[in-house]
């Protein structure tokens, strides 16, 4: 121990954890050996340290408490937001297009109604209209009736019997109409009696029942819009949350 | 397959695959991460975190050793973990406080209860001793003595040269001797120095 400079007994310890893993060049380690053999401190040191490396080796090994096993986020985060993101853009779509057909049709039923209208009053034509084709039918029939009871009758039912089964009313009533009126045996069999009717002329026969038909669509695509909205908006909501 | 062949896998996004890569290192993973933490939760998030990382990483890996790039990742884990830990320091204390080897389980359940109970009193007196290095001395013989990387392992996976791992590893070894001298009455006789020596 004598015989080596301070220093040197520091290079050699930094070198004894090395030389403990045999990481010493051959020269570097017959360096160390060579002061072990002379140095009762660093061999000390040496000793210590080849104890406190046996110890962690004897530590032990602690059992995972769970797998850490990954799940894909890759596709489950693509497809996730996906499948309500492709349905939502459905039926905003579907709704918008089903509220867009409803302004146009009432849009173009009320137009229509006006330009039919022409010479009623132009207020409460909705009122009006609605009260228009029961009121024509009882007149056409109560004059049928009159004028030519057994014809008439006969021709208003053959007509009325497959437009009932068909549609029951109020379309049945008006498919009644539309067959009674232009029918050409009705009118070639009382030539004067029947033509001289006023109120059967003056209304043109195929638009009471599209009207009929107008106001069902209009009430589908009326309850199919609001259907719809609420549908969207509570995958809307379900979406976002 | 081996680990090549999961590997590559992994890369193109096998979920799977990279799962039996999981399976195969979350041992020494989390062994890992307990010994930089030295608490059981802190260390179940590192490594859950590290191996969400490595997932999300893989493509990146070129090649090399895939332990040393994993370990890279969880030894990144657990200094985030461990600054977490400096922010909020309520929690190192109750760290301190709670006898870490007692909440664990430990793998080595085969041997003899004695035995068992001896290593595991061992196991938390260098568990304190691994506490107060410094976290990259800490790091470096974790690596080192508990699960035997080699000293190429251990630069690639702290990213430091090989000089860098044998002047930690040699000071990490001389700081935590001085520990086990200082605290020797604590451990099992059996592994006081006196008697092995």
């Amino acid at each position: 121990m004598l015989g080596f400079r301070k220093n040197e007994h520091q290079r050699i310890r930094e070198m004894l954890s090395a030389y403990l893993d045999g990481a010493l060049t051959p020269r570097d380690k017959a360096r160390v050996e060579r002061h072990l053999k002379e140095c009762a401190a660093c061999a000390e040191d040496l000793r210590t340290l080849r104890w406190t490396v046996g110890l962690m080796k004897e530590m032990p090994s602690v059992a995972v408490p769970r797998p850490f096993t990954v799940r894909a986020p890759v596709p489950r985060r693509r497809a996730e937001p996906s499948r309500p993101g492709w349905t939502f853009t459905f039926l905003r779509g579907a709704t918008a297009l089903a509220a867009v057909l409803l302004v146009l049709v009432l849009s173009g039923d009320l137009l229509s109604r006006r330009t039919l209208k022409a010479p009623a009053p132009a207020l409460a034509p909705v009122a009006e209209e609605k009260a228009a084709p029961v009121q024509t039918f009882e007149v056409q029939v109560e004059q049928a009736e009159d004028l030519a009871p057994v014809e008439v009758e006969k021709e208003v039912e053959k007509a009325l019997a497959p437009a009932a089964k068909a549609f029951p009313t109020p379309l049945g009533a008006g498919a009644a109409e539309r067959a009674a009126i232009p029918t050409p045996s009705a009118t070639a069999e009382q030539p004067r009696e029947v033509s001289p009717t006023p109120s059967m002329e003056e209304i043109p026969p195929p638009q009471r029942p599209m009207i009929e038909l107008l106001r069902r669509i209009e009430l589908a695509l009326l309850a199919a819009t609001i259907i719809l909205a609420m549908t969207t908006a509570i995958v809307g909501r379900r979406r976002r949350g | 397959m081996d680990e090549q062949a999961l590997i590559k896998a992994a890369r193109q996004g096998d979920a799977r695959a990279f799962n039996q890569l999981v399976r195969a290192y979350q041992g020494l993973a989390y062994n890992v991460a307990y010994r930089i933490l030295g608490d059981a939760e802190a260390a179940a998030d590192a490594t859950q975190d590290a191996f969400l990382s490595a997932f999300q990483a893989i493509g990146r890996f070129r090649g090399g050793s895939f332990k040393a790039w994993l370990l890279r990742i969880v030894t990144n884990a657990c200094y985030d973990q461990l600054r977490r830990k400096q922010r909020h320091p309520t929690n190192s204390l109750e760290a301190l406080l709670v006898e870490p080897e007692a909440s664990s389980r430990f793998t080595d359940e085969g041997e003899a209860p004695e035995e068992y109970a001896l290593r595991q009193e061992l196991g938390g007196v260098i568990q304190k001793g691994l506490q107060t290095l410094p976290p990259d001395q800490r790091t470096t013989l974790v690596l080192s003595d508990i699960q035997g990387l080699s000293y190429q392992e251990i630069a690639e996976a702290t990213q430091v040269s090989l000089g860098t791992v044998k002047s930690r590893l040699s000071r990490g070894r001389a700081r935590l001797r001085d520990y086990l001298l200082a605290q020797e009455e604590l451990l099992p006789a059996r592994y006081r120095l006196k008697s092995s020596g």
